[in-house]
């Protein structure tokens, strides 16, 4: 290659990585003062242990805090005279429960005894437990990297999601984005604990029921159980889940033979404008209402879609409704006051200090590469802060969050990608040693290496799909990080070689370009 | 290249395996039934005790919370083994963790007399609790049992790979390392009482994929060499320990670089003390991970491996001495 092309290449090359990767890890303000550049690694949602979490405490009807109740009391009056005769503590002393709610487990429908109390309260404790495991069930099908269900004092649920954070709002530089990832984690939280059992609701067709007197009660319309009293969801829904397709989001519903009659009878009369007016399928969870489908047509198939405005409410309207169509209802409905914001317990640094330690593994890297290799040690750092910025770009488009492993996993691909190299350019170093001019060597090396090197990546590859289908929240997440470095080592190993071999033509001498040397053969020998 | 004989060394290499994996099992077991958990599980998994203070910030700081809390533990014999903070402009939260060890009791009386402290210095604004009942946690169980369903397929995967792209008595000895080098990283967790969290879930998949990446580059090298007659005429424990130690700098080049990595990162983790101690952990468990797949593949696999080698060319050596003479003819003809 002529040097003029081989300067220009080199240096468009040059400029492109050093582009992507500064605009990958630097963030800074913007002349004024008042905006900010926030880089693609800030822009990264991060997972609970490197940016904490969002957490509510959701009380059953008929269960107070003991800080209530104290508040209450404290104040004296009416309403502390009425709250003393209505409420038993609980044992633990943290909740206090209303006697209705106690009176409804005893057998007489008093219980007024200490051991009937008891029996209450054990009774009470183990259906917010099992509604505990349900909530969690659905928190898994969610897929997030992390969450945790517990129950506090025996008489509430304490459940946390991770707020996903970007560290440009982690760290406050993006206040905006902070409370919008609290109100969707917020949201996720009260999607996911709805009591009660699904119903699909019309306004105008079906029977009255238990949760259409309640919404007259409550003075709003009021809505008819579709599907009768005969039915169960079980025997209609086989299972939801989410789906995506180029940008648009829903839930799927699959029905079994028996519900996809059903829905085909149902939706036949309810998309006929001459028999009823509204046109609407209302998904209910307890006395709420999650989601509609309107119907313009008869549904026919034994799948349908319902789209939903966000990635974010679609899987959680997904995991909630997969839950409640397969019998998974939560015996009570929950109460919350607010989200409260937490941080990690690894320390409020982690996600900085995580990231100045992949940075000092890269820049070790570089330099071990640059005094070993010279020219081509400068080369391959090139291309490592272009698999660096690669990496960053890719995970940030594609949406991964990014957790202390996915960090970990991240940087053992870049390890791939610099012994990989490392392991050709030793080969080369070999070939040349023992006398091959630089072009032969290189052939001779990269050759030598490649079985081995595509063996590697075609297992990883392999592995990190079998990640990324099987399982789910942190270690899929793990997966497609994985997937995403395997794919960018080994064609980054073959653009080292093609930049290589772009960069070499500059130099005048090039074994000494690569640190390497030929044994010289006298002319006689 | 180095001496190491590793073929002759099968018994040793077994005897330290199954030491290491015997005690594990005796310490998981020793702590099951006396603290009810084999692994020291992380506050993922585990369930713990709370205690929760409520304070207003223009009242009393977080330094004087933490310091009335810290007296008041230490007064009733309790200790936490992390906090969290949360809150918002005005009202701030901090959340204690204890094992379930912590006696209730002491934990109530601990919450009690953090109450008068920070009730008396925030004037009456404060408010402790103690939840004492049990925060059972349900992180994760689906994902655990689906992280072993890919690490298992993974490991299968890697078996029939090595089956069809190197032979039968390699695929074998790769799918023994990946059992054994998990065999061992579990061991080693068990023993050191090391912190098991959600990461480490992950480590184990990071476990059988070194292990697949160090085996593969010692398979390549078996393959290579058996393209000379020299080496082909070796008997095989020779063949072994001749690729085995051509192998072990690369093996060992790809463990010590992951190794030093994450001493690096063990170092970035010391510098920031207390606000990044939560890399400590998955670091530890990664530095026991990557000790486990070096001494797995490099020294236990081989020396396993040349068994199977001799096994393997003794059965071939005697299916070829059944066809001889008039039966080989007649095998021939066939």
């Amino acid at each position: 290659m002529g040097k003029i092309k081989s300067a220009i290449i080199t240096a468009i090359i040059a400029l492109a990585t050093l582009a992507l990767f500064l605009f990958g890890v630097i963030s800074c303000a913007l002349p004024g003062g008042v905006n900010r550049y926030n880089s693609i690694l800030a822009s990264i949602n991060l997972g609970a242990e490197l940016s904490g979490d969002a957490y509510s405490v959701l009380l059953p009807e008929g269960v107070i805090s003991a800080e209530e109740y104290d508040f209450t009391v404290a104040e004296e009056g009416e309403e502390a005279d009425d709250m003393k005769q209505s409420y038993t503590q609980a044992p633990g002393g943290s909740f206090y429960v209303e006697n209705t709610l106690l009176n409804s487990f005893a057998s007489d429908g008093t219980a007024d005894t200490a051991d009937e109390r008891a029996l209450a309260f054990e009774e009470l404790s183990q259906k917010i437990a099992a509604d505990a495991d349900i909530v969690a069930a659905r928190l898994s099908g969610r897929n997030l990297t992390s969450y945790s269900v517990g129950v506090l004092g025996g008489y509430a649920l304490r459940v946390a999601v991770p707020t996903n954070f970007s560290y440009a709002a982690y760290s406050g530089n993006d206040t905006g984005a902070r409370s919008e990832y609290i109100t969707t984690a917020g949201t996720t939280i009260s999607h996911l604990s709805l009591g009660g059992e699904l119903t699909l609701r019309n306004n105008e067709y079906g029977v009255r029921d238990r949760v259409s007197a309640a919404q007259n009660a409550a003075g709003t319309t009021e809505t008819r159980n579709i599907l009768g009293a005969t039915l169960r969801v079980e025997d209609i829904f086989q299972s939801v889940t989410y789906y995506a397709m180029g940008g648009t989001y829903a839930v799927r519903i699959n029905l079994t033979e028996q519900g996809a009659e059903e829905i085909s009878r149902v939706s036949a009369y309810i998309a006929d404008t001459s028999t009823t007016s509204d046109q609407t399928i209302r998904f209910y969870v307890g006395e709420t209402s999650v989601i509609d489908l309107t119907c313009e047509s008869q549904i026919t198939g034994r799948t349908f879609y319902i789209q939903c405005s966000t990635e974010d409410l679609a899987r959680d309207y997904a995991a909630l409704l997969n839950s409640a169509a397969t019998g998974n209802s939560l015996e009570y409905v929950y109460e919350y006051n607010d989200i409260v914001y937490q941080t990690t317990p690894g320390g409020e640094n982690t996600a900085m200090f995580l990231a100045i330690a992949a940075l000092a593994v890269l820049a070790v890297i570089i330099v071990a590469a640059v005094v070993r290799y010279r020219g081509l040690g400068a080369t391959f750092a090139l291309m490592s802060l272009l698999f660096a910025g690669a990496m960053i770009a890719i995970v940030y488009l594609v949406g991964v969050t990014l957790t202390t492993m996915g960090v970990f996993m991240a940087a053992m691909c870049y390890m791939l990608f610099a012994g990989c190299n490392f392991w050709s350019f030793e080969q080369i170093r070999r070939e040349s040693d023992a006398g091959r001019t630089i072009q032969a060597a290189v052939k001779t090396g990269y050759k030598k290496t490649f079985t081995g090197i595509l063996d590697m990546h075609i297992v990883l590859l392999v592995v990190s799909v079998l990640l990324t289908l099987i399982c789910g929240g942190e270690l899929a997440a793990c997966g497609m990080i994985m997937l995403i470095g395997t794919l960018a080592s080994y064609l980054l190993h073959w653009f080292t070689r093609f930049s290589w071999y772009v960069t070499m033509s500059l130099a005048r001498d090039k074994y000494k370009f690569c640190g390497f040397s030929r044994e010289a053969f006298d002319e006689d020998e | 290249m180095n001496k190491l004989r590793f073929s002759s060394k099968m018994h040793l290499f077994i005897i330290i395996s199954v030491a290491v994996v015997a005690v594990g099992l005796i310490m998981g077991l020793v702590f099951h039934f006396t603290s009810g958990s084999f692994f020291n599980w992380g506050g993922d998994y585990a369930s713990y005790r709370t205690v929760e203070v409520q304070y207003s910030v223009h009242e009393i700081t977080a330094e004087e919370v933490m310091e009335a809390s810290d007296a008041a533990f230490e007064e009733n014999g309790v200790s936490y083994f992390t906090y969290v903070t949360s809150g918002a402009s005005t009202e701030s939260r901090v959340e204690f963790r204890f094992t379930a060890s912590n006696d209730p009791e002491a934990l109530t009386r601990a919450a009690a007399a953090i109450n008068e402290e920070v009730g008396m210095a925030s004037d009456n604004t404060g408010f402790a609790t103690a939840y004492n009942n049990l925060t059972a946690h349900f992180n994760s169980n689906r994902d655990i049992m689906y992280a072993g369903i890919a690490v298992a397929a993974a490991v299968v995967f890697q078996f029939l790979y090595f089956l069809i792209r190197y032979k039968f008595t390699m695929a074998v000895a790769a799918f023994i390392a990946d059992v054994h080098n998990l065999a061992i990283f579990y061991a080693l967790l068990a023993i050191t009482r090391t912190m098991v969290s959600s990461s480490v879930i992950a480590l184990s998949a990071i476990t059988v994929v070194i292990t697949m990446i160090c085996c593969a580059v010692m398979f390549d090298r078996m393959r290579k060499n058996f393209r000379t007659d020299e080496y082909k005429a070796m008997p095989s424990f020779e063949q072994s320990d001749l690729s085995a130690q051509a192998a072990f700098p690369a093996v060992s080049v790809i463990c010590g670089g992951l190794f030093v990595a994450i001493l690096l990162a063990l170092a970035v983790t010391a510098i920031a003390g207390g606000t990044a101690f939560g890399l400590f952990m998955p670091c530890l468990c990664a530095l026991i991970a990557v000790v486990s797949c070096w001494y797995g593949v490099a020294f236990f696999t081989p020396s396993v491996y040349s068994r199977l080698k001799q096994r393997s060319d003794k059965y071939a050596a005697s299916k070829s001495v059944k066809y001889v003479g008039a039966k080989k003819a007649v095998k021939n003809a066939e």
